[in-house]
Order: structure tokens, then sequence, then C-alpha cells
């Protein structure tokens, strides 16, 4: 008897390990993909069935290999139908040899002989997955299926496809193969270099894919990131002559080697300048360093490699700004001749503006602007924004601002997004990269969401509530807090009772806490006062069902209201989602109130120090009310001395604890508890 | 072997009523060329857009069938061993270097009457 435990550790690693290796030389048998797809699946069940009493096998790949191979003869000659009809694969050269007979275990050395014969079985495979004539998600989804041996609900939930959609794309693809005839065969050497190109894109992309997952369980994410290093070290074994595989392997690396660092501890994305250099994977940055070496000494470097080279360029500076920028321009100049595309010019902006200055940078973006085809690309306006706010024309920046924002919601922009970073969309570009992620995020959000309902004559509000407990104070101590029951009761109850829909998103998706101390009688006017608050929030199902901020979409509600508490100046302040979201509300005229703390979320929406709250006319808790209350001196910043000096706003104040409300354009903010009634009652007014 | 049609698709057919032998070199020597190799079966050219009428359930009109920068100018039958060899040949179409392409479709099934007497 083996342990059980012992058995299945070792079929997993043979499945991870082996899987593309058995099923491979099985189809030499079969000729068909579905046939052997299902022998080789039977195959990992009988070795979990058989290993436990006669041992796990010395070569347990072998074991596999001639288990598939004979179910795959056996269902042959058992039905010479399913013989006469088999669509064949075609198989160029050379018939498969049989298998030899015997015992499975007793086979190893045969099995051996025989995977020495055809060494190179899994490179059809995988050029057969990433044949040009098939859609490129088809050939994402055949290889994870075929070349990984992921499983098809796997693979749908890794893309937010439903099952039966993704099973249908790789049914259809085989299909393909098998009429097409497209052949199960290593191309041609004048063929391979852009046949090698294709399958470089798939792994590429599976690996930006599951780099930058937007949700779901984030097992699935690292899944994608380790089956795409998994291919890269196959292809490295199988063609160790290539410099562009030995170069997209050193550019994962160096991407991947930054993983643990690229959100916060809440999730949020992390620009380059901002994340922990120290907790880098330094193993990893050293293996690729000696790929990379050894690349750009072989002779003239591909585009991976010099991508890799540019992210090693930025990783090896001990911080931001030490990054060797001449040297990044330099290897961007060469990257653009192997590669000659706008998006690269336009990362290479980036470096140029730390080596030339902020308007040589300008003078290529704005030249790349009238070139046209990037004026659909929202990153390209972003750029320009912040080298134009660099130079201190913070009008023209703003503009910029509003120009990349106008362009967010559009989905020929989303899909443009989606091919950057399919196309790498330069991790050199100073967090360019993980923004184009952003849009590759909501791009695969709006392919799985679908469109909302149109209700007549009802508005959507949407509540972005606080999802934290407590605010950590100067002292290190935590404050329990949450959100302000009136912020939220007062106009949730205005609203609905309207017949207006309120829906309720907190950063992560977390329940709202509601802050206690507003729910005493001395602060709730009472206690029936207190009592009808608790009985509005009991009410609210809603608080309890709150949708991820990351999730939603600005276009979808009519409105968007903040309630405060001291919540938000723990979580919302800081949160890139609500920045985002903040700033497309502004953007695009619908109404947007804030009250008490929660303006603190507009800290968010600053993107290079600049947001385009700036100059607004707003009002939050001030900092006498805070000092009212004690805090003032407790508490880490003040929120209204922040708006100020860091946002830029034009304040004003009402008298301490009286309603008080300023309406700039759009932007509607409320000073304190009381004020938040008044924002409700002007909401409803203003959604009719 | 399998069959494969290949629909040539250009700004318009360089097949005009009128074309000079010398507007229909580069054409004549591909056909030539693929004769040679043995690999096609059968090869039409068409005329120009011109002349294309389109038929729908409601209406006969002119011009061809799809409103779009290229039109069908011709296509020819080929057999080859599989997709690769089939885009090997396709691909030395002249029509690829001039701004067009072309399309590889696997064949179902085929009719060509027998040429009487």
């Amino acid at each position: 008897m083996t342990d059980p435990a012992e058995v299945e550790a070792a079929a997993a690693d043979a499945h991870r390990r082996e899987w593309a290796a058995v099923l491979a030389a099985t189809v030499r048998v079969t000729r068909d993909l579905d046939l052997a797809e299902e022998c080789v699946q039977d195959a990992y069940a009988d070795a979990l069935r058989r290993w436990p009493t006669a041992g796990v096998p010395g070569n347990p790949a072998a074991w596999l290999t001639i288990t598939a191979r004979r179910r795959a003869i056996d269902a042959i000659r058992r039905d010479a139908a399913l013989r006469a009809r088999l669509p064949l694969l075609v198989v160029p050269e050379g018939e498969p040899a049989e298998p030899a007979e015997g015992q499975p275990g007793a086979d190893d050395e045969a099995a051996d002989r025989l995977s020495e014969a055809v060494p190179d079985e899994r490179l059809r495979l995988i050029f057969i997955c990433c044949h040009p004539a098939l859609a490129q998600e088809a050939q994402v989804a055949l290889t994870l299926r075929l070349v990984c041996g992921m499983s098809v609900p796997d693979i749908a939930r890794a893309f937010l496809v439903s099952e039966p959609t993704m099973a249908a794309r790789i049914t259809r693809a085989k299909k393909k193969i098998s009429v097409a005839r497209i052949p199960y065969a290593i191309p041609r050497a004048a063929e391979l270099g852009d046949r090698l190109t294709g399958v470089l894109a798939v792994v590429h992309l599976l690996f930006t894919a599951g780099h930058t997952a937007p949700s779901g369980p984030s097992l699935v994410r690292a899944d994608l990131v380790e089956q795409a290093m998994h291919l890269t070290r196959m292809l490295r074994e199988l063609m160790p002559g290539s410099a562009d595989v030995r170069g997209l392997h050193a550019l994962l690396l160096v991407t991947d080697a930054r993983r643990a660092t690229r959100t916060d501890a809440d999730g949020r994305l992390l620009r380059l300048s901002e994340q922990d250099r120290s907790r880098w994977d330094s193993a990893a940055l050293a293996e690729a360093d000696a790929v990379i070496v050894g690349c750009l000494r072989a002779g003239p470097p591909g585009r991976y490699v010099l991508q890799a080279a540019i992210a090693a360029l930025y990783a090896e500076a001990p911080a931001y700004d030490q990054t060797d920028w001449a040297q990044i321009v330099l290897l961007y100049d060469r990257l653009l001749v192997v590669w000659p595309s706008p998006v690269v010019a336009l990362n290479r902006a980036v470096p140029l503006a730390m080596v030339d200055g902020p308007q040589a940078a300008l003078a290529e973006v704005e030249r790349l602007d009238a070139d046209g085809r990037l004026s659909g690309y929202q990153y390209l306006h972003a750029i320009r924004a912040d080298l134009l706010a660099r130079l201190g024309r913070a009008d023209e920046a703003a503009d910029a601002y509003r120009r990349a924002l106008a362009l967010t919601s559009n989905d020929a922009e989303r899909a443009f997004l989606l091919g950057a970073a399919a196309a790498g969309g330069s991790e050199g570009a100073d967090g360019a990269a993980d923004d184009a992620c952003l849009g590759w995020k909501q791009l695969r959000r709006n392919l799985s969401g679908g469109h909302r309902g149109v209700l007549f004559g009802m508005a959507k509000v949407l509540f972005v509530v606080t999802g934290a407990t407590y605010l950590v104070l100067k002292d290190g101590t935590r404050y329990a807090t949450g959100y302000w029951a009136e912020e939220f009761a007062n106009p949730y109850k205005e609203l609905t009772d309207a017949g207006h829909e309120v829906v309720v998103a907190t950063p992560g998706g977390v329940t709202p806490n509601v802050d206690m101390m507003s729910l005493r009688p001395s602060m709730a006017g009472g206690e029936q006062g207190a009592l009808d608050l608790e009985a509005i929030i009991r009410s609210a199902e809603v608080l309890r069902r709150p949708l991820k901020l990351s999730d939603v979409r600005p276009e979808d509600y009519d409105a968007i209201y903040l309630p405060g508490g001291h919540g938000p100046m723990q979580d919302l302040a800081f949160d890139a989602d609500v920045g985002r979201l903040l700033t497309a509300q502004l953007a695009s005229g619908r109404p947007l109130a804030i009250v008490c703390h929660a303006p603190a979320a507009i800290l968010s929406t600053r993107i290079g120090g600049v947001s385009p709250f700036k100059g607004y006319r707003v009002t939050c808790f001030t900092n006498d009310e805070e000092e009212a209350v004690g805090l003032a001196s407790k508490t880490q910043w003040l929120l209204e001395t922040e708006l100020k000096e860091k946002v830029g706003v034009q304040f004003s104040r009402g008298a301490l604890w009286e309603p008080f409300m300023v309406e700039d354009r759009n932007l509607i903010t409320g000073q304190n508890p009381h004020s938040a009634a008044v924002l409700g009652e002007r909401l409803l007014k203003i959604l009719g | 072997m399998a069959q494969y049609a290949i629909l040539i698709y250009a700004h318009d057919s360089a097949h005009a009523l009128d074309a000079t032998a010398e507007e229909l070199e580069t054409c004549d020597d591909h056909s030539d060329e693929l004769a040679a190799s043995e690999s096609m079966l059968a090869a039409y050219a068409l005329t120009p857009r011109d002349m294309a009428t389109s038929v729908r359930a409601d209406a006969v009109t002119d011009g061809p069938f799809l409103d779009s920068k290229e039109v069908v100018a011709g296509f020819y039958v080929i057999e080859a061993p599989d997709l690769d060899a089939a885009l090997a040949i396709a691909r030395r179409n002249p029509v690829v270097r001039d701004g067009g392409g072309v399309e590889v479709r696997p064949v179902h099934s085929s009719y060509l009457k027998s040429a009487a007497s």
C-alpha cells in the first residue's frame, strides 16, 4: 500500500509536468484530439486507482503514456466504425510506433525509448494549438486544455465566460483543425519564426491575463501565471536555440518577480514608483538578468529580450528615481526598430522625460497624437497630461486628463487596451502597463456583465460606503468607526421613498460597519431618532449585499453618493477604484454628492499629484468640527487641510454642525452629518 | 490530399474584357506556375465589379453583393496535403503583394459538368 496522499501528489505532479507529453504521444495513435484527450484523462484516473496498491511507477509519465495509448488502441479496435470515421489529424511523416505490450510499469524502458525517438511531440501539440488559422482566444483556450491539461470549467472561470461557451469555443477550434486539415506538425523552417511569434504571443497573453486577473479566486489567477511559466520553460527545453523564447522567459521572470508588491494590503494597484523593492523576488531577477545578458551577447535582440531588458533596468535600480533612464531610452530605440508600434513609442516618452525633460517628451507625445493612430488611446492623453502638469501648464493638463477620462467608457478603446495588454504594453512605462491592465479588467468585466435593464422613471443611485471598521490614529491605536448612520439613512430613505433604487458598493465588497457612536441618542437627536435610524439601517438590505467597488461601472448609475463617518479616511482616501469612479463621474456630468468625511475619497483621484477636482468649490467636515469632537490632535491628517493642500479645492464652510451644502457644476458636497439630508433632497430634485 | 478553394480579394478584378496581355501578365504567370505544379484543379477569373449584379429576396441590384473595398476577383481550387501547404500556395498569389488578399476555404464537395465533346 502506498500512502494515498503520496499517490495523489505523484499524480498531480505528473499531471502538471507530463500532461502535454502523454497527450502528444497518444495523439500519434489516435490521430484524433478528442479521443486522445479522453484516453489521457482515463489514464490519469487509472493511475489514481492503481498506484495506491501497485505503487507509484518509477517513470509515471511512461506509465501514463502506455496506459493512455493502450486505451486508445482498444477503443479503435473495439469500434471499427470509430476508426472509419475518425477525422484524421494530418500527421506528416512516419506512422506512430505501436506501443509495447505488457503490464504497465514494466514498460518504462520501452516508453523511454519511445519518447527518445520522438522528442518533440509536445512541440507539435503547441504549434497546432497556436495555429494562426484559429482565433487567438481559441488558441489560448486550446493551449490551456491540450498542452496544460487544464479542465474546461477552470479555463472558463479564468476567462470569465460560461462553461458551455468555453466548451463550444474549444470544440469549434478542434473541428476547424480536422476540417481544414491543420497539420499536426512543426512548421517548416521558413515559417518557424512567424509561427513561433504566434505561440509566444499566446503564452504572453496567458501570462498577462493571469498577472492582471481582476477578480475571482486569486488561485485561478496564480494558476494562469504558473501555466504561462510552465509553457515557457517547456518551450525553452524544446527550443533551446531560440533567443525569442529565452527573451520571453526573462520578461516573464522579471514581471513576475514583482508579483507580491503590485498591490497593497487592500488590493489597490501600486505604481512602479510606489512598490517595495526589497520584497521583489531577487532570485528570479538574477535568473532573468543572466538570460538577458546571454541573449544580448548572442546577437541582435528581439522584442521580448528588449522588453525584458527594459523591465530589468527598472527593477535593478535601488530606487525609482535612481533608474538608468538613458539606458532605457536606448533600449526603447532598439525596441522600436524590431517592433515599430506607436504604443512602444508612447512608452518611450516616459523615460525620455527623465532624460531630456518633459518638454522633449511632450513634443514626442504630441507628434504621436498628430499621427492619429493613438488618438483613441487614453494613456496617450494621460501621459500628455502628466507632462503638461510637470511643465506647469495646468489648464491644458486638465483638458488632457478629461480627454483621457472621456475615453475610458469607450468600447473601442477597451478593445485597443486589450490588444495593448496582449501585446505587452511594456512594463517600462511606469505603471502605464498596469493601467493598461485596468483597461483589460474593465473589458473583461464588460464582456461578462451584460446590460443593465432600464427602469423607466426610476433612477439608480450608487452609494459608495466605507468598508473600514477603524481609523488608525497618530499613536497607532485603532479608533472604532465606520459609516455615519444618519448620513446613510436619511438620503437612503428620501431616495427609496421616492421610488428610486439604491445600490451599495464598498472596497472589496465587504459589509460596511456602522459607527456605533452615530446611533447614540445624543448624536441621533434623541431616543426616537436613534431608533428610527436603526430601523432604516435594518431595513436596508442592500447594505448587507454590497458590490465590489472594482466591479462598479459608473455609467450604470444616474447619480453617485458617498456618506461619511471616519471610515473613508481609512480606506476611500487611498483607493484606486474609488479614484477612477469619482473621476469618471465628475467628467460624466452626472450628479456626484459627497458628505462629511467622505470627500476624503477625492484624494484618491490624484494622478501624478494632479486631481480633476482641483479648483472645484467644495466643503467637508471642517478642522474645527474635528477639533470639537476631540480627534483633531489624534488623527494622522486633517481632511480639510489635505483637500486644500493636496487637491487644491476652493474650500468654503458653514457654521459648526449646521447643514451646509456647496454645489459646483455636477459636484455637490456637504459639510457634516446634518448636511446629508439636504444633499438627499437636492439629489431627489435633480433626479426628478 | 484535400481540396481548398482560394478566393482572391482585390480592389477590383484585373480581368476587364479589354484587358491587355500585359495587364494580365502577373496573373497568368501565377496561373501557369500553379498549373505546372499540378496542384491546381480549376481556376476562374471574374470580370470587374461593374459587371456584377446582386440578387436578394426583394431586389436585384447593380454591383457586388457586399459593399466593401474589396471584391472577389476570382477563385481557384487546389489540392494540398494540409492547410499549411494550401496557405503556402495561397500566399504566392500576386494579389497578396498588391494590396489585396486571399481567403482559403476547405472544399466540402464539388460538381463540374464534364466538357461536352
